[in-house]
């Protein structure tokens, strides 16, 4: 397994001054300070930073002058070495020098091509086995290669032994298919891939005229690999300086390989580079970076199956951008400011309060404010209003539902699959560990090692919904390690270090999992349960791993280095690794969720593909949001809590001149859509008055009242028809309560309208099943649809006996959580005593409102 | 055996999982982005060869395609292959086709039909998603396979959507006049967007086009809404909306609000639903085509192609009363039921839009395609019926950029298997593509962000110009 430096930690000072590179240069810094070449394919690259007095590091690589002596030329800090012996580089610029010794060793007897480490890292590198090409299933053309060379004895077989012995030409070796097809010597489908006069042609010829030796078997493996710098450099475009040209706003990058006979190589100039954010920067085959705006990127860096990323990012000075300290509430708002203030963004102001009480009900209990609420929080003089409210809808059964439902999407609690009962129990446990608050790693923990009758352990259900080995892993690691395992079934993950063995040792947890259909209870009983409601035994059975079916080798489980007893539970280690304090994903991955749920948009996202390569937006909020989760006990209202509270969450989205171009770092609210079920319970609570649902509690309260007397009056008898009968109104007025809003049930049915918003099929684990872009069917829905139509008709019996001034003024407090302004109250009175129609006018004012974007939208 | 078709079924309504995803009361599921908003770009043609067709008319016979009776006939077979009505000769020397389409074979010579079509799938759903989307479905002959797999593949009119924009509204690929079902409403796959996401869906219209005063319900105001309150509504809500007009700078306000002028100008505007309205037509024309829902559907698809729709896709309707519910799915009475009204009505309509294209000009931009999940079984069954056989069946394509009068592989004797040519689903599909002027290879995206060729198959040199 590897681990890369998938989470750095960049230092950051929270004083960036974009004057730095005017200060002058302290010292010179050059990587590695001592060389060793072994053969003539032994280049290394150089690494020139220059440190300023301020501590800000900067490449100087291509500015520097370099003087050799003795046997090697250099070209742009790239050492070549040409002949053996000793001697030194002189590195200097200005009045600072460096001298770097190095020698040269085998020169004239250099160590046989790698087939492995050299040549399929050249096929990677050129494209050849990417997944459009060669790479793809059953390969292209006669060449079938495995993606990114992550299956060395497949490549083997068929570069040295494929299609007859045509590729490779030992005798000849430039008249071998492989030099003359990505020449273009000869046609070829994926056009020119390889220049003769580069060191990739060279490597894969003189491995050909070595005769094609395939790997060693028992070889040196690598075992790690390093890229440098890989401390949060910055790269500052902008005027010349002393030390620098002004198009020289570059950083090269350097990829040496460990291998496990301790030897180290440098592997910069057969590495493959790309960057995760092409507007900010690029980077050329010899691993130098240019940037191009403002922002931060990852430059990913792959070597055979290491993949690494290393964070860089690039600032501008924008004219008149002055930085105003904003106000800030704790650690969010300071992290997120010392992002703002390097890249040059201005944040927006503080929200008005009518806008926050609508933005904080959505989000914390999906519904809207009602009017009393909205009237009762404006009137309200005291200062730590919004504290309190935060508390109040925090605390309220609304938000246990509404988070629920959120739960219940990604475990995909559905009645088909569980019957109606078992779905019921299933997301009552959900609701009431979010009620209740339970602690993430418990919630995960039990969840994860359910085991028993599914009509007991209601966290069993799990297992039933995830119903094959292979998909309770993937599904697993989507959610609570944010990875897309999927991949690495059939591959290693072309974008993470993922290997295909890891996918099956995390398999191998779950693959004992035995789901046992539990017989229907014979018997006199009225009504038969049928088989899924009756459920499931889930249990733990001893077993071996599942296999990696490409080589056969049962894996071991994850995590692979903890000793199992044969019949311990497998799960329960796994679980132990999963929610360890140093756990790279699972912390992050929760706390990325809630911050996606609250600000409408991940700091990693997707929200489920964590990777080296995917950088989050403000990593350094994302750790620190991470160890303030596991410092509180793995509490996630505490998270929301802190969320909630800063200035961030509660910024206008109104943008200003230094930001509107900002759509990812915070610098002003997100304006979004409601999502489906929110969007349908605003019209309903707008139309029919919150009081309806209130009234359904109401309702449900006191049938289980009822059904609890009953049941004492009848000596707890299940089957008395006095029982039976409050049996069934309870349940009546529960269906009636649980069909009312969407974002207060656990399961909500399909719906047109619903579905033509987003609503989620349950169908995989992915974060991406719920669909936001907008679409013309959205439009119609909301302006042409039986549902609105019927609401609307409702609304005119709630507002249409009110006078025009109060009814105007309810509307706008019920719909939008605002007064209404002089204009629209007058807008809104002239179109009301135009109508000859009163009812028709007031529909027509409940339609228009409906349709606004202050409706639609959260903002 | 196996009925695919509900008889307890009414023709446009009965809420399923399906109809709920795609309609409410509205009905545009699917219904996506205009022109200008798309985001999948057009890729154009492809220099290497002529664009022909710029749209595709799709006849899909749900049940199977009865290969004896129509393109492949067997008259020196064995008896139970040989076709009850004898063979007739076509436009084209040579070929012969069955004798219940005679309009069809007057017009040979701009059809190439394709007598080795293998499924190797015996299963409606299965063979039809194989059909539909030009990929074997896993396993194979799974019948009641369902839709919503994350890796479904797209359907043709899906892959068209990513490579063609909509226009006036309308989008790029339209199904007529249901969606494909087996009995209980058991939804075949590869009708949507698969693992594009719905974004890509054809629109799915369930409608009856042959009733008299057809209209489009999805696109109509509510009777109590005119137009003219409609309006003013509009107006209003243009006064109201002012208030808080910075929104609409945000990215996501601003996509909204075109989609809600695309919206508006569906609901009042006149082209796309000049499109819909059958009554613009001579009722020379529309008795022409035929008085059948399908028949209609049919002409509805020319009005649609007309529009500006790439693929209209138009299956099969039910027929209450009759066998098999009025299905190719010819377990019974296979012989009475494609003479009483299969036949009939196929031949009729299919000639009848080769030669109002042709008429108009437009058959050498519109692709016709007859096929269907599967062939019949060279035997009969004891209720006088055929049953399904994937192993060789016929489809034949017709118009733009097809060459027509040709014959591609052929069967053995009792064309129950295949001797030469033989054509895989994904080669059709390749086809159609190509002659459309895309590229088979051209990489899409699924939810997983793996670049996927729209299509692994082979292009039918011998059958395109």
């Amino acid at each position: 397994m590897r681990f890369p430096i998938l989470f750095i930690l960049i230092s950051l000072t929270s004083a960036v001054s974009v004057a730095a590179a005017e200060k002058p240069l302290k010292r010179l810094d050059v990587t590695p300070k001592t060389v060793s070449l072994s053969g003539p394919r032994g280049g290394v690259q150089l690494l020139v930073s220059g440190i300023h007095a301020n501590g800000h590091a900067r490449d100087l690589t291509r500015d520097c002058q370099f003087k050799v002596t003795g046997p090697a030329r250099i070209e742009n800090g790239y050492v070549v070495p040409t002949g053996n012996g000793s001697g030194s580089i002189v590195v200097s610029i200005g009045s600072m020098r460096q001298t770097i010794p190095f020698k040269v060793e085998r020169f004239d007897r250099p160590l046989p091509i790698s087939f492995r480490w050299e040549a399929l890292a050249v096929l990677t590198k050129q494209g050849c086995n990417s997944g459009s090409c060669h790479g793809k299933p059953n390969g292209r053309g006669s060449l079938e290669l495995s993606l990114n060379a992550f299956d060395p004895r497949l490549d083997e077989r068929s570069l040295i032994r494929g299609a007859f012995v045509r590729f490779t030409h030992p005798v000849e070796p430039a008249e071998s298919l492989l030099l003359k097809k990505p020449t273009l010597r000869v046609p070829h489908g994926g056009g020119k891939r390889l220049r003769k006069d580069r060191e990739s042609y060279a490597i894969l010829k003189q491995w050909i005229a070595e005769g094609c030796r395939p790997e060693q078997r028992d070889g040196p493996q690598c075992v790690k690999v390093e890229v440098t710098p890989n401390d949060g450099r910055v790269i500052r475009l902008g005027p010349a300086s002393e030390n620098q040209a002004a198009d020289a706003a570059q950083q090269q990058v350097r990829v040496t390989a460990h291998f496990s006979d301790g030897s180290i190589r440098d592997v910069t100039r057969i590495a493959t580079f790309s960057v995760s954010n092409d507007s900010v920067a690029t980077v050329d085959a010899n691993g130098l970076v240019t940037g191009l705006d403002r922002g931060q990127t990852a430059v990913v860096v792959r070597y055979l199956d290491d993949i690494v990323s290393v964070y860089l990012t690039v600032v501008r000075d924008i004219s008149g951008f002055v930085w105003v300290k904003p106000a800030e509430n704790g650690y969010v708002d300071q992290l997120v400011h010392a992002k703002l203030r390097q890249l040059q963004y201005l944040p927006s102001g503080n929200c008005d309060d009518a806008t926050f009480i609508r933005r904080l009900s959505l989000d914390v209990r999906g519904l809207l404010p009602s009017m009393e609420e909205t009237e009762e929080f404006l009137a309200d003089k005291k200062t730590d209003k919004r504290r309190r409210l935060i508390d109040r809808f925090l605390d309220s059964r609304e938000f246990a539902r509404f988070w629920g439902l959120r739960l219940a999407d990604l475990l995909r609690i559905n009645r088909e699959t569980l019957s109606e009962e078992r779905a019921a129990d299933y997301s009552r446990w959900v609701f009431e560990t979010v009620e209740q608050n339970m602690r993430y790693d418990q919630f995960v923990r039990e969840l994860l090692t359910a085991t028993g009758k599914t009509a007991d352990v209601q966290a069993a259900n799990f297992f039933r919904t995830t119903n094959e080995t292979k998909m309770v892993a993937e599904t697993v690691a989507q959610l609570f390690m944010g990875s897309r395992l999927k991949c690495a079934q059939c591959h290693n993950h072309p974008y993470e270090s993922w290997t295909q063995d890891n996918y099956y040792q995390i398999a191998s947890v779950f693959h004992g999992i035995d789901r046992k259909q539990l017989e229907v209870p014979k018997g006199a009983k009225k009504r038969k349960p049928n088989q899924r409601e009756v459920g499931m035994f889930i249990g733990m059975t001893a077993g071996r791993g599942m296999s990696n079916p490409r080589t056969g080798v049962p894996q071991k489980p994850w995590p692979i280095d903890v000793e199992r007893k044969p019949n311990q539970d497998r799960r329960t280690a796994f679980v132990e690794w999963l929610t360890a304090p140093n756990n790279p994903f699972f912390s992050r991955v929760a706390v990325n969720r809630i911050w996606a749920h609250l600000l409408g948009r991940g700091l990693v996202e997707p929200i489920d593909d964590f990777r080296s390569s995917n950088p989050a937006v403000n990593v350094e909020l994302l750790d620190a949001l991470a160890a303030d989760f596991q410092k509180s006990g793995f509490d996630r209202k505490h998270i929301m809590r802190v969320i909630l509270n800063s200035r961030t969450y509660q910024r206008s989205s109104d943008t200003n001149q230094f930001n509107e171009t900002d759509e990812n770092l915070l610098s002003h609210a997100r304006v979004r859509l409601l999502t489906a079920e929110q969007l349908q319970d605003a019209v309903f609570r707008l139309c029919d008055g919150p009081q309806r649902f209130a009234e359904f509690e109401h309702e449900l309260a006191a049938a289980d009242k009822l059904l609890a007397t009953t049941l004492k009056e009848n000596q707890e008898d299940q089957d008395a028809a006095a029982v039976v009968k409050s049996k069934q109104q309870r349940d009546a007025a529960r269906a009636r309560l649980n069909s009312y809003y969407m974002t207060q049930q656990p399961y909500p049915q399909l719906t047109s309208f619903l579905s033509a918003f987003g609503q989620p099929p349950r169908k995989t684990a992915c974060a991406c099943e719920r669909r936001e872009e907008a679409n013309l069917d959205q439009a119609l829905q909301l302006m042409n649809s039986g549902l609105i139509r019927d609401r609307v008709g409702r609304a005119a019996d709630r507002f249409g006996k009110l006078p025009n001034e109060q009814f105007i003024r309810e509307l706008y407090l019920a719909a939008v959580s605002r007064r209404p302004s002089d204009a629209e109250r007058k807008t809104i009175s002239d179109y009301l005593k135009a109508g000859a129609d009163r009812g028709k006018a007031f529909e027509d004012v409940i339609w228009a409102i409906i349709n606004t974007n202050e409706f639609m939208f959260q903002h | 055996m196996f009925s695919i078709l509900d008889h307890q079924q009414s023709l446009c309504d009965g809420i399923t999982r399906r109809q709920a995803l795609r309609v409410g009361s509205i009905g545009l599921g699917g219904l996506s982005l205009p022109r200008v908003l798309q985001a999948a770009e057009s890729r154009g043609s492809d220099a290497a060869h002529p664009v022909r067709a710029k749209s595709v008319i799709l006849f899909w016979l749900t049940g199977g395609v009865p290969q004896h009776d129509t393109w492949d006939p067997k008259p020196e077979g064995p008896s139970p292959s040989r076709s009850e009505f004898g063979t007739i000769a076509t436009r084209t020397p040579g070929l012969n086709v069955g004798a219940l389409m005679p309009r069809t074979a007057q017009l040979t010579d701009r059809i190439a039909v394709i007598r080795s079509m293998h499924t190797g799938d015996n299963s409606h759903s299965s063979s039809g998603y194989q059909m539909l989307t030009g990929i074997p479905h896993i396993p194979l002959s799974r019948e009641n396979a369902l839709p919503g797999a994350p890796n479904d593949w797209p359907s043709v009119g899906a892959l068209l959507r990513t490579q063609r924009q909509d226009r006036d509204g309308l989008p790029a690929a339209i199904t007529l006049p249901r969606h494909i079902a087996n009995v209980g409403e058991k939804l075949w796959p590869g009708q949507d967007g698969g693992f594009l996401g719905r974004k890509f869906d054809p629109w799915l219209l369930t409608c009856d086009p042959s009733t008299p005063n057809f209209q489009i319900p999805d696109l109509s105001l509510p009777k109590d809404v005119s137009q003219l309150r409609l309006d003013r509504r509009l107006s209003l809500l243009k006064q109201v909306n002012g208030e808080l007009d910075h929104l609409e700078r945000h990215a996501a306000a601003g996509k909204f609000d075109l989609r809600t002028q695309q919206a508006i100008s569906l609901l009042t505007g006149q082209r796309a639903r000049n499109a819909f309205d059958l009554s613009q037509e001579t009722p020379a024309m529309r008795e022409r085509y035929g008085k059948s829902k399908f028949a209609q559907s049919v002409l509805l698809a020319r009005r649609l192609v007309e529009a500006g729709t790439s693929l209209v896709q138009v299956n099969w309707q039910r027929i209450e009363g009759k066998e098999n519910h009025g299905s190719w799915d010819t377990h019974l009475k296979h012989h009475e039921s494609l003479k009483g009204w299969l036949m009939p009505i196929m031949d009729r309509s299919y000639s009848a839009l080769i030669e109002d294209l042709e008429e108009r000009g437009l058959l050498d931009e519109t692709l016709i395609a007859w096929v269907g999940e599967f062939g019949h079984t060279p035997k009969i069954n004891a209720r006088a019926g055929r049953d399904h056989w994937g192993s060789a069946f016929s489809i034949a394509l017709a118009g733009g950029g097809i060459k027509g009068g040709i014959v591609h592989g052929a069967t053995d004797a009792q064309a129950g298997q295949v001797v030469s040519d033989r054509v895989a689903p994904s080669d059709y599909v390749a086809t159609v593509l190509h002659c459309m002027g895309i590229r088979p290879e051209t990489i899409i995206y699924d939810t997983q962000s793996r670049p996927l060729p729209l299509s692994r198959g082979q292009i039918l040199d011998s059958l395109v110009v």
